[in-house]
Protein backbone atom coordinates (compact mmCIF):
# COMPACT_ATOMS: atom_id res chain seq x y z
CA UNK A 1 0.00 0.00 0.00
CA UNK A 2 1.98 2.61 -1.10
CA UNK A 3 0.19 5.81 -2.43
CA UNK A 4 2.84 8.15 -1.96
CA UNK A 5 4.95 6.17 -4.12
CA UNK A 6 2.38 5.69 -6.86
CA UNK A 7 1.57 9.37 -6.67
CA UNK A 8 4.88 10.28 -6.89
CA UNK A 9 5.30 8.01 -10.50
CA UNK A 10 2.60 9.87 -11.74
CA UNK A 11 3.69 13.20 -10.84
CA UNK A 12 7.69 12.53 -12.53
CA UNK A 13 5.80 11.26 -15.53
CA UNK A 14 4.00 14.50 -16.22
CA UNK A 15 6.08 16.69 -15.34
CA UNK A 16 9.57 15.05 -16.16
CA UNK A 17 11.22 15.82 -13.05
CA UNK A 18 12.38 13.63 -10.44
CA UNK A 19 10.09 13.77 -8.31
CA UNK A 20 9.93 12.78 -4.06
CA UNK A 21 7.65 12.23 -1.58
CA UNK A 22 8.27 12.13 1.76
CA UNK A 23 6.26 11.69 4.83
CA UNK A 24 7.54 13.80 7.13
CA UNK A 25 5.85 14.12 10.49
CA UNK A 26 2.09 12.66 11.72
CA UNK A 27 1.24 15.08 14.24
CA UNK A 28 -1.13 17.25 16.58
CA UNK A 29 -0.47 20.70 16.10
CA UNK A 30 -2.30 23.57 17.71
CA UNK A 31 -4.11 25.61 15.05
CA UNK A 32 -1.78 28.34 15.19
CA UNK A 33 1.36 26.34 13.95
CA UNK A 34 -0.73 24.48 10.99
CA UNK A 35 0.21 28.64 9.04
CA UNK A 36 3.34 28.26 10.46
CA UNK A 37 4.41 24.69 8.95
CA UNK A 38 3.68 26.56 5.09
CA UNK A 39 6.25 29.47 6.19
CA UNK A 40 4.17 31.82 8.43
CA UNK A 41 0.86 33.53 8.33
CA UNK A 42 1.67 36.27 5.83
CA UNK A 43 3.89 34.41 3.08
CA UNK A 44 2.52 33.75 -0.09
CA UNK A 45 1.57 30.37 -1.20
CA UNK A 46 -0.23 28.40 -3.89
CA UNK A 47 -2.42 26.31 -2.61
CA UNK A 48 -4.65 23.61 -3.67
CA UNK A 49 -7.60 22.05 -1.65
CA UNK A 50 -9.45 19.24 -2.13
CA UNK A 51 -12.22 18.20 0.38
CA UNK A 52 -12.46 14.32 1.52
CA UNK A 53 -16.39 13.07 1.17
CA UNK A 54 -17.58 9.48 1.48
CA UNK A 55 -17.11 7.13 4.90
CA UNK A 56 -14.69 10.12 6.76
CA UNK A 57 -14.31 13.83 5.90
CA UNK A 58 -11.41 15.99 6.49
CA UNK A 59 -9.31 18.11 3.56
CA UNK A 60 -6.36 17.94 1.73
CA UNK A 61 -3.75 20.97 0.97
CA UNK A 62 -1.17 20.99 -1.41
CA UNK A 63 0.85 24.18 -0.65
CA UNK A 64 3.69 25.22 -3.20
CA UNK A 65 6.10 27.91 -2.44
CA UNK A 66 5.29 30.11 -5.68
CA UNK A 67 8.27 29.54 -7.49
CA UNK A 68 8.29 25.49 -7.36
CA UNK A 69 4.46 26.43 -8.43
CA UNK A 70 5.59 28.28 -11.39
CA UNK A 71 8.40 25.43 -12.59
CA UNK A 72 5.79 22.80 -11.72
CA UNK A 73 2.87 24.19 -13.85
CA UNK A 74 5.39 24.86 -16.25
CA UNK A 75 6.92 21.24 -16.63
CA UNK A 76 3.17 19.97 -16.73
CA UNK A 77 2.08 22.16 -19.96
CA UNK A 78 5.10 22.25 -20.85
CA UNK A 79 6.99 25.52 -21.84
CA UNK A 80 9.07 27.74 -20.03
CA UNK A 81 8.42 28.81 -16.28
CA UNK A 82 7.38 32.39 -15.80
CA UNK A 83 6.47 34.19 -12.56
CA UNK A 84 3.44 33.64 -10.85
CA UNK A 85 1.52 36.89 -11.38
CA UNK A 86 1.17 35.57 -15.77
CA UNK A 87 0.03 31.78 -14.95
CA UNK A 88 -1.88 30.92 -17.90
CA UNK A 89 -5.07 29.18 -17.61
CA UNK A 90 -3.69 26.15 -18.93
CA UNK A 91 -1.24 26.20 -16.14
CA UNK A 92 -3.36 26.42 -13.27
CA UNK A 93 -5.76 23.48 -14.81
CA UNK A 94 -2.37 21.57 -15.28
CA UNK A 95 -1.71 22.49 -11.55
CA UNK A 96 -5.44 21.18 -10.43
CA UNK A 97 -4.57 17.76 -12.17
CA UNK A 98 -1.73 17.23 -10.37
CA UNK A 99 -4.16 18.14 -7.22
CA UNK A 100 -6.14 15.11 -8.48
CA UNK A 101 -3.33 12.84 -9.41
CA UNK A 102 -2.04 13.33 -5.74
CA UNK A 103 -5.12 13.05 -3.58
CA UNK A 104 -6.56 10.32 -5.60
CA UNK A 105 -3.80 8.23 -4.65
CA UNK A 106 -3.16 9.21 -1.31
CA UNK A 107 -6.78 8.50 -0.83
CA UNK A 108 -6.49 5.26 -2.19
CA UNK A 109 -3.26 3.95 0.47
CA UNK A 110 -5.35 5.37 3.47
CA UNK A 111 -8.86 4.07 2.83
CA UNK A 112 -6.97 0.84 2.12
CA UNK A 113 -5.56 0.86 5.25
CA UNK A 114 -8.34 2.56 7.15
CA UNK A 115 -10.93 0.05 4.75
CA UNK A 116 -12.83 2.99 4.41
CA UNK A 117 -14.22 4.64 1.15
CA UNK A 118 -12.94 8.02 0.80
CA UNK A 119 -13.60 10.14 -1.76
CA UNK A 120 -12.26 13.55 -3.05
CA UNK A 121 -14.04 16.65 -4.47
CA UNK A 122 -12.84 18.84 -6.99
CA UNK A 123 -9.57 20.64 -6.50
CA UNK A 124 -9.87 24.47 -6.12
CA UNK A 125 -6.24 26.81 -6.45
CA UNK A 126 -5.71 29.83 -4.79
CA UNK A 127 -2.66 32.45 -4.29
CA UNK A 128 -2.92 33.65 -0.86
CA UNK A 129 -1.28 34.26 2.68
CA UNK A 130 -1.03 31.13 4.08
CA UNK A 131 -2.80 32.06 7.35
CA UNK A 132 -5.53 32.55 5.29
CA UNK A 133 -5.18 29.19 3.89
CA UNK A 134 -5.34 27.46 6.94
CA UNK A 135 -8.57 29.14 7.90
CA UNK A 136 -10.79 26.95 5.71
CA UNK A 137 -8.80 23.93 6.79
CA UNK A 138 -9.03 23.94 10.75
CA UNK A 139 -12.87 24.60 10.55
CA UNK A 140 -13.59 21.11 11.43
CA UNK A 141 -10.53 20.47 13.70
CA UNK A 142 -11.52 24.05 15.32
CA UNK A 143 -15.05 22.43 16.15
CA UNK A 144 -14.07 19.96 18.52
CA UNK A 145 -10.71 21.69 20.37
CA UNK A 146 -7.80 23.96 19.55
CA UNK A 147 -5.68 21.68 17.73
CA UNK A 148 -5.57 19.43 14.20
CA UNK A 149 -3.77 16.38 13.22
CA UNK A 150 -2.16 16.88 10.16
CA UNK A 151 -0.04 14.49 8.30
CA UNK A 152 2.56 16.37 6.59
CA UNK A 153 4.18 15.38 3.32
CA UNK A 154 7.15 16.93 1.33
CA UNK A 155 6.79 17.34 -1.99
CA UNK A 156 10.78 17.96 -3.36
CA UNK A 157 12.43 17.63 -6.79
CA UNK A 158 16.87 18.24 -6.29
CA UNK A 159 17.52 21.23 -8.03
CA UNK A 160 18.18 20.24 -11.79
CA UNK A 161 17.95 22.60 -14.63
CA UNK A 162 14.63 23.70 -13.50
CA UNK A 163 15.31 24.76 -10.24
CA UNK A 164 14.54 23.28 -6.93
CA UNK A 165 10.78 22.30 -5.89
CA UNK A 166 9.42 22.28 -2.37
CA UNK A 167 6.05 21.88 -1.09
CA UNK A 168 3.93 20.82 1.43
CA UNK A 169 1.21 18.14 1.26
CA UNK A 170 -1.02 18.58 4.72
CA UNK A 171 -3.86 15.69 4.95
CA UNK A 172 -6.45 17.03 7.53
CA UNK A 173 -8.70 14.06 8.99
CA UNK A 174 -11.87 14.33 10.85
CA UNK A 175 -11.23 14.42 14.74
CA UNK A 176 -14.03 11.95 14.83
CA UNK A 177 -11.78 9.66 12.73
CA UNK A 178 -8.36 10.72 14.07
CA UNK A 179 -7.72 7.81 16.70
CA UNK A 180 -8.12 5.44 13.47
CA UNK A 181 -6.58 7.25 11.14
CA UNK A 182 -3.51 7.69 13.65
CA UNK A 183 -3.53 3.98 14.74
CA UNK A 184 -3.54 2.67 11.03
CA UNK A 185 -0.64 4.86 10.11
CA UNK A 186 1.63 4.64 12.50
CA UNK A 187 4.38 7.03 12.91
CA UNK A 188 5.46 6.25 9.25
CA UNK A 189 3.80 3.27 8.13
CA UNK A 190 1.04 2.69 5.45
CA UNK A 191 1.94 6.29 3.22
CA UNK A 192 5.76 6.50 2.32
CA UNK A 193 7.35 6.87 -0.73
CA UNK A 194 9.56 8.64 -2.90
CA UNK B 1 5.31 37.17 11.39
CA UNK B 2 7.82 39.81 12.87
CA UNK B 3 8.97 42.65 10.63
CA UNK B 4 6.20 42.53 8.20
CA UNK B 5 5.99 45.89 6.39
CA UNK B 6 2.94 46.35 7.07
CA UNK B 7 3.30 45.82 9.97
CA UNK B 8 6.22 48.56 10.92
CA UNK B 9 4.12 51.19 9.31
CA UNK B 10 2.26 51.94 12.27
CA UNK B 11 4.33 53.09 14.98
CA UNK B 12 8.23 51.78 14.16
CA UNK B 13 6.97 49.32 17.38
CA UNK B 14 6.04 45.48 16.74
CA UNK B 15 2.72 44.67 17.06
CA UNK B 16 1.34 41.99 19.67
CA UNK B 17 0.49 38.80 17.48
CA UNK B 18 -3.13 37.67 18.20
CA UNK B 19 -3.56 33.74 17.58
CA UNK B 20 -6.44 31.62 16.26
CA UNK B 21 -9.38 31.33 18.65
CA UNK B 22 -7.67 33.83 21.46
CA UNK B 23 -8.87 37.37 22.32
CA UNK B 24 -6.45 39.72 24.05
CA UNK B 25 -7.39 43.61 25.99
CA UNK B 26 -4.36 45.36 26.16
CA UNK B 27 -3.75 49.02 26.83
CA UNK B 28 -1.63 51.39 24.73
CA UNK B 29 1.56 51.02 27.54
CA UNK B 30 1.19 47.19 27.27
CA UNK B 31 0.94 47.12 23.83
CA UNK B 32 2.34 50.10 22.26
CA UNK B 33 3.30 48.57 18.73
CA UNK B 34 -0.92 47.77 18.81
CA UNK B 35 -2.44 44.26 18.33
CA UNK B 36 -2.39 42.05 14.76
CA UNK B 37 -3.68 39.34 13.31
CA UNK B 38 -1.14 38.02 10.21
CA UNK B 39 -3.00 36.14 7.34
CA UNK B 40 -6.49 36.18 7.96
CA UNK B 41 -8.59 34.35 5.76
CA UNK B 42 -12.30 32.73 6.33
CA UNK B 43 -11.69 34.03 9.83
CA UNK B 44 -12.84 37.24 11.77
CA UNK B 45 -10.84 39.97 13.48
CA UNK B 46 -13.14 41.69 15.94
CA UNK B 47 -11.24 45.41 17.36
CA UNK B 48 -13.13 46.93 19.76
CA UNK B 49 -11.64 49.86 21.12
CA UNK B 50 -12.52 52.91 23.96
CA UNK B 51 -10.67 55.80 22.91
CA UNK B 52 -11.02 57.62 26.33
CA UNK B 53 -9.05 55.08 27.68
CA UNK B 54 -6.81 54.35 24.65
CA UNK B 55 -7.07 50.86 25.15
CA UNK B 56 -8.78 47.96 23.19
CA UNK B 57 -9.55 44.07 22.36
CA UNK B 58 -8.59 42.14 19.59
CA UNK B 59 -10.06 38.57 19.15
CA UNK B 60 -9.08 36.29 15.89
CA UNK B 61 -12.20 34.27 15.54
CA UNK B 62 -12.34 30.53 13.74
CA UNK B 63 -16.21 29.82 13.78
CA UNK B 64 -19.51 31.09 14.71
CA UNK B 65 -20.73 29.30 17.47
CA UNK B 66 -19.53 25.69 19.02
CA UNK B 67 -21.75 22.61 18.20
CA UNK B 68 -21.60 19.02 19.05
CA UNK B 69 -20.92 17.28 22.15
CA UNK B 70 -18.86 17.57 24.28
CA UNK B 71 -18.40 21.15 23.98
CA UNK B 72 -14.93 22.00 22.57
CA UNK B 73 -12.22 23.51 24.78
CA UNK B 74 -10.91 26.42 22.82
CA UNK B 75 -14.19 28.79 23.36
CA UNK B 76 -12.61 31.85 22.49
CA UNK B 77 -12.66 30.09 19.10
CA UNK B 78 -16.46 31.01 18.69
CA UNK B 79 -18.24 34.33 18.09
CA UNK B 80 -20.78 33.94 20.16
CA UNK B 81 -18.71 33.13 23.14
CA UNK B 82 -15.70 35.27 22.91
CA UNK B 83 -17.34 38.72 21.81
CA UNK B 84 -19.42 38.73 24.94
CA UNK B 85 -16.49 37.50 27.32
CA UNK B 86 -13.95 40.66 25.38
CA UNK B 87 -16.90 42.62 26.43
CA UNK B 88 -17.15 41.97 29.62
CA UNK B 89 -12.90 42.06 29.90
CA UNK B 90 -13.50 45.67 28.78
CA UNK B 91 -16.14 46.25 31.18
CA UNK B 92 -14.14 44.92 34.41
CA UNK B 93 -10.70 47.16 33.30
CA UNK B 94 -13.78 49.79 33.64
CA UNK B 95 -15.02 50.87 29.93
CA UNK B 96 -18.81 51.53 29.41
CA UNK B 97 -20.82 49.98 26.73
CA UNK B 98 -21.32 53.07 25.04
CA UNK B 99 -17.42 54.65 24.70
CA UNK B 100 -16.58 50.72 23.17
CA UNK B 101 -16.51 51.33 19.11
CA UNK B 102 -15.92 47.54 17.03
CA UNK B 103 -14.43 47.38 13.62
CA UNK B 104 -14.81 44.19 11.74
CA UNK B 105 -12.51 42.40 9.25
CA UNK B 106 -11.78 39.12 7.59
CA UNK B 107 -14.62 36.58 6.55
CA UNK B 108 -13.46 35.64 3.12
CA UNK B 109 -14.01 33.03 0.62
CA UNK B 110 -10.74 31.67 -0.04
CA UNK B 111 -11.22 28.34 -2.14
CA UNK B 112 -14.32 28.57 -4.62
CA UNK B 113 -15.95 24.92 -5.64
CA UNK B 114 -18.02 26.45 -8.41
CA UNK B 115 -21.27 27.54 -8.11
CA UNK B 116 -23.29 26.63 -4.57
CA UNK B 117 -25.79 28.08 -2.59
CA UNK B 118 -24.42 27.43 0.78
CA UNK B 119 -23.23 30.80 2.94
CA UNK B 120 -19.61 30.22 3.39
CA UNK B 121 -17.79 29.94 6.23
CA UNK B 122 -16.64 33.96 6.37
CA UNK B 123 -20.16 35.23 5.75
CA UNK B 124 -21.70 33.17 8.97
CA UNK B 125 -18.93 34.21 10.71
CA UNK B 126 -19.43 37.89 9.87
CA UNK B 127 -22.90 37.60 10.32
CA UNK B 128 -22.56 35.31 14.06
CA UNK B 129 -19.50 38.86 14.65
CA UNK B 130 -22.56 41.47 13.98
CA UNK B 131 -25.15 39.51 15.88
CA UNK B 132 -22.74 39.11 19.25
CA UNK B 133 -21.92 42.23 19.15
CA UNK B 134 -25.61 43.88 18.68
CA UNK B 135 -26.49 41.99 21.57
CA UNK B 136 -23.71 43.64 23.47
CA UNK B 137 -24.73 46.78 22.12
CA UNK B 138 -21.64 47.73 20.80
CA UNK B 139 -21.39 49.95 17.68
CA UNK B 140 -19.78 49.22 14.63
CA UNK B 141 -17.85 52.04 13.56
CA UNK B 142 -15.98 50.27 10.44
CA UNK B 143 -15.80 46.81 8.38
CA UNK B 144 -13.86 45.53 5.50
CA UNK B 145 -15.04 42.23 5.01
CA UNK B 146 -15.85 39.17 2.62
CA UNK B 147 -13.88 38.66 -0.99
CA UNK B 148 -11.69 36.22 -1.74
CA UNK B 149 -8.46 37.72 -0.16
CA UNK B 150 -6.36 37.42 2.79
CA UNK B 151 -5.51 40.23 5.00
CA UNK B 152 -2.90 41.07 7.33
CA UNK B 153 -4.14 43.95 9.88
CA UNK B 154 -2.83 46.03 12.74
CA UNK B 155 -5.21 47.93 15.43
CA UNK B 156 -3.86 51.05 16.80
CA UNK B 157 -4.70 51.55 20.49
CA UNK B 158 -4.20 55.51 20.82
CA UNK B 159 -6.60 56.12 17.32
CA UNK B 160 -8.85 52.69 17.47
CA UNK B 161 -7.76 52.90 13.54
CA UNK B 162 -7.52 49.40 11.60
CA UNK B 163 -4.70 49.29 9.00
CA UNK B 164 -4.89 45.98 6.33
CA UNK B 165 -2.88 44.79 3.82
CA UNK B 166 -3.34 42.58 1.36
CA UNK B 167 -0.86 40.62 -0.96
CA UNK B 168 -2.14 42.03 -4.42
CA UNK B 169 -4.40 45.23 -2.83
CA UNK B 170 -3.23 49.02 -1.49
CA UNK B 171 -3.39 49.34 2.17
CA UNK B 172 -6.74 50.05 3.87
CA UNK B 173 -7.73 51.94 6.78
CA UNK B 174 -11.02 51.86 8.77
Amino acid sequence: MDGAARACTALSQMTGMDLHLTVDQVETLPLQAVADLLGGGESQVVALLLRIYGDSRGSILIALQPDAAARLAAAIVGGEAHPLEEMTELEQSGLLEMANILAACYLNALGGVTRRSLIPSVPALAVDMAGAIVDDLLEEAGASGDSALVITTVLAAPAGMQGAVRGHILLLPDPLTLPEVLGALGPHAGISGG
Amino acid sequence: MPGSPGAERVSGLQPERVGIGEYVVRTIEEAPGGLAIYGLGSCVAVFIHSSGAQLGALAHILLPEPSGDPPPSGGDAFAAIAIPAMVEALREVGCRRRELRAKVTGGAHMFSFGASECETLGERNIRAALQALSKESIDVAGMDIGGSHGRTLVADLASGAVRITSLSREMKEI
